[in-house]
Order: C-alpha cells, then structure tokens, then sequence
C-alpha cells in the first residue's frame, strides 16, 4: 500500500518536473520578434504632460513656440507700460507749452530728504513745476474746443436738410416767407369784384317787360 | 541567433528610448516561462506557442504603460494564463494527451521505459483534469520553478495560505484519485 502511494506520487513528481522542463520550439523567440516587428507601432495616448517635459521634436517645438509667445507678451507688456508711464509725466498744461518748458527740473537734494528716501513727494514735485520756467512761460490761446452735441447736430442739418427748413431757422426769412403766405391767402380768399354800377333808369327804359309786344 | 532575429533585436533596441522596457529583452527573459505556463494548461506545443505570441502582441499594445508596472513576471504570467484559459476551452487538452505525454517523457530513456513513463504521465494529466478547477490551477502552477507562492497567489487572485491550501488538497485528491 506504502509503496502504491510512493509510486503515485512519484508519478505525480515526475509529470510536474516534465512540465517544468519542457523547452520551448527551436526558433520560438526569433519568430516571435518578427511577428512583433509587423505589428504597427502602438498608439501613444496624447497627454499635455508630454508636451512640457518629452524629448520628442512636436515637444520641443511645442516648447519653443511656447518660449516664444510668453517672451513676446513680456515686451509688449514693458512697451505698453513705458508708453504709460511717459503719458502720466506729461502735464495737461504743458500740452502747447514749448519744449524747453516741459524740461523737468532736477529736484533739489536736501538734508532733510536722504537720498534713501529714493522716489521725491508730490509736493517736491509741484513745488518744482512751479518754481522752473513753465510756471513763466507765456501763455497761449486755449485749444479749439470740440463741439458740443447741439453744435453738431445742427451742422450735420446745414448739409443735410431741406432749404425751405433751414430759411426757417433765420427770423428775417422767416417772416418773408410768413408775409408771402399769408399775401397767397388773401389773394386766394379775396371776395369777388364788385359788378360794374348801371342806371336803373336805362336799364328799365331798354329792356322789355315780360308779356310785353315788340 | 538568425539573421530575423538579430534584424528584430536591432529594431526592438531602437525603439527602446521610447518607451519602458526592452520588448526584446523580454522575450528573451520570459518566453520560456510564459511557455511553460501555457504549455500546461493548452498541452501542445504549437498552440503554447501561439499564446506565448499573442502575450507579447497585448505587451506591445501597451508598451507606452510598461514603465509604470513594478512586477512584470506576474503581470505577464497572468495574460499568458489568461489566455491560455481561453483557448484551451476550444482545442480541448484531453485529445492531446498521448502525444504530450510522450513528449514530456526524456529522449533518454529506452523505448519500453519510455513507454511505461508516458503512460504514468497521461494517467496523471487525466487525472489532474478531474480535479477541482482551483486545485489543478495551483498544482500546475507550482510546477514553475520560477514563480513564488506570492507570485502564484497573485496570478489566482488568491491569498498565499490559500495557494498552499489548495496545493496540499490538489495533491492528497491527485493521489486518491490515482488509487481509484
């Protein structure tokens, strides 16, 4: 019976150690490389991450083009800003000023302002406007205004609207024209002419009476 | 190696930068085993080959994903398995007994031993195969030197003891059902 049961298990071993060392075909590898090698290269799944961190040219580009936009906002930003910047320092005043005046003054250094102070108060600032030569310059003429609306509107109606509307906006024509109208009126209405005064007399003397023989 | 092959190697070694592990390097490390494992289950070489084939295909589809997989052994051995399982359910191993019997027996032996030691090895693989589906899993698993209880048990979805348990059931119901 022992030996029954050490045969069966020995049979067990000896099939398990079988399939343990079973060699694979001879070539098995090589075939299975080159089926791989047929086989299309798989689809790599599109992720951002790639684009910012990957080695491959579309990164690299992506990068670049990248690189590039955010640079160019950058000094677009510095050229808006400078413009603004030269903008503010302008004073409205000094728009028809000649251009000596616009020359800022260079502000006096005293002991009480340190240098470590570093930007100068608004009130340095004015108190050096209106110490320098802009305060004496001469003066000019204000700037011709822009319209006001009304003065808009009624010169876009000088070259748009009816004559006979626009004779209406001058008294004197006005009232030529309201005399004309009213002289058509009366000529119009006017009661009919009075008939021509007869003699009674000659007139009953010449015609004959009804029932009368000539 | 053949010319094919070295040729393959080249190319699996360009594409290397790209992505993950050397699909070549692999095949060369794990086809064996992933043969063996197939082999068991299917019990003929030419399909065993094919799932080995087909193993590599699904690794080549997810190759971008290869980097991110700590373990490969397991993670291999379970699509071998998988698909092992698969086609065995349609070539039916049964038939294929008496010619993988004798195929497993040493060239060694003499003609009369070697045909007394197929005949144990078919009446083992006959009787595996009457053996709980989970129990002949373990024991044809156990039967790669390469895989660890761990291993095994993460291929099955199955703790450690349970693979042992299953182990020492499949063999003590192996054994009753050779006495019968």
């Amino acid at each position: 019976m022992e030996n029954e049961h050490r045969n069966h298990d020995n049979a067990i071993d000896k099939t398990l150690a079988a399939l343990k060392s079973a060699a694979p075909p001879q070539g098995m590898d090589a075939r299975i490389l080159q089926r791989l090698q047929q086989q299309p290269a798989p689809a790599v799944p599109f992720r951002w991450r790639d684009l910012l961190t990957g080695s491959a040219l579309a990164a690299v580009w992506w990068r670049g083009a990248l690189s590039g936009a955010v640079a160019a906002m950058l000094l677009v930003g510095a050229l808006l800003l400078a413009q603004h910047t030269l903008r503010t320092k302008q004073p409205a005043v000094s728009q028809h000023a000649p251009a000596h005046a616009l020359t800022p003054v260079a502000l006096p250094v005293t002991a009480s302002a340190p240098a470590s102070a570093g930007c100068p108060t608004h009130a340095q600032i004015h108190r050096a406007w209106v110490g320098s030569d802009a305060s004496f310059a001469p003066s000019h003429p204000a700037p011709i205004l822009p319209l006001t609306a009304e003065e808009r509107a009624l010169a876009r109606l000088a070259r748009t609207a009816d004559p006979k509307l626009l004779a209406a906006l001058s008294p004197e024509t006005q009232a030529r024209v309201e005399a004309q109208e009213a002289d058509n009126y009366n000529k119009f209405f006017a009661p009919p002419p009075a008939p021509p005064t007869t003699n009674v007399n000659d007139e009953n003397r010449t015609a004959p009476k009804e029932g009368e023989q000539i | 190696m053949d010319a094919i092959g070295e040729q393959s190697l080249q190319w699996f070694a360009a594409e290397r930068d790209v992505a993950g592990p050397d699909l070549a390097e692999l095949v060369r490390d794990y086809s064996g085993l992933l043969y063996r494992v197939a082999l068991s289950l299917v019990r003929n070489p030419a399909e065993a080959e094919d799932v080995v084939q087909d193993v590599f295909l699904r690794v080549l589809q997810r190759q971008p994903e290869l980097a991110a997989i700590v373990d490969l052994r397991p993670w291999l051995v379970r699509i071998a398995w998988n698909l092992a399982l698969d086609r065995r359910r349609r070539v039916r191993p049964q038939q294929m007994d008496e010619a993988f019997a004798e195929a497993l027996v040493s060239a060694d032996l003499p003609a009369d031993e070697a045909l007394e030691e197929a005949g144990r090895i078919r009446q083992v693989l006959a009787a595996m195969e009457r053996l709980p589906r989970r129990e002949r899993e373990a024991l044809l698993l156990s039967a790669m030197d390469e895989l660890t209880s761990a291993e095994i048990a993460a291929v099955l979805h199955r703790s450690e003891s349970s693979v042992r348990s299953l182990l020492f059931r499949a063999r003590a119901h192996l054994r009753q059902r050779l006495e019968d």
